[in-house]
């Protein structure tokens, strides 16, 4: 994971996580693990229902322990996000400054993750379009 | 979801509790947002 945070900041980006759950247990979470990005958590699921993320994802949220993500990420530390990521993800998007969303990918079910190798796609290409090209660049995946 | 600015308005829980605006991670660079599935 930790290469790819630096890889994501080394395009000008930065990561940040949102989770379900409460403060407290992002807290602990991120207290008992160094967490080298911004966590946040979603209680009430609002933004990842503005997200888009699909009825699946929220039907197999589960609000309580950290304990699985907690295991997840020291795993993902070891692995990063190209290999097999174990973090369960929801949706990964690329969002530019003003809004617009050049990346986005809902998982399908627990095993479909975003490529890591299409978001620092999308990331070069928006540092290309820093002069102002127009259009929606959007890439798609899932 | 092609623009975030729905999203953006949204609040979320750092791990003190404070509230952020979503909108405030992508105001000055790009950023990879991602969303957990699960934690359970």
């Amino acid at each position: 994971m930790r290469g790819e945070v630096e890889a994501i900041r080394a395009l000008g980006a930065e990561l940040a996580v949102v989770g379900n759950g409460t403060p407290a247990q992002a807290k602990a979470f991120a207290s008992s693990h160094e967490v080298p990005f911004p966590l946040y958590v979603d209680p009430k699921l609002a933004a990842y229902q503005a997200a888009g993320l699909r009825r699946g994802v929220l039907d197999t949220l589960s609000p309580g322990s950290f304990g699985h993500a907690l295991r997840a990420l020291r795993t993902g530390a070891r692995q990063g996000l190209t290999q097999g990521d174990p973090w369960q993800l929801g949706g990964a998007f690329v969002i530019a400054p003003g809004g617009r969303v050049a990346f986005r990918h809902v998982s399908r079910n627990a095993g479909d993750h975003a490529d890591a190798a299409r978001i620092r796609k999308a990331l070069a290409k928006l540092g290309d379009r820093t002069a102002g090209a127009g259009g929606d660049g959007a890439e798609r995946s899932g | 979801m092609r623009n975030a600015s729905a999203l953006g308005e949204i609040e979320v829980l750092d791990p003190d509790g404070r509230p952020h605006r979503l909108a405030a991670l992508w105001r000055r660079r790009p950023v990879v947002l991602v969303f957990i599935r699960h934690f359970g």
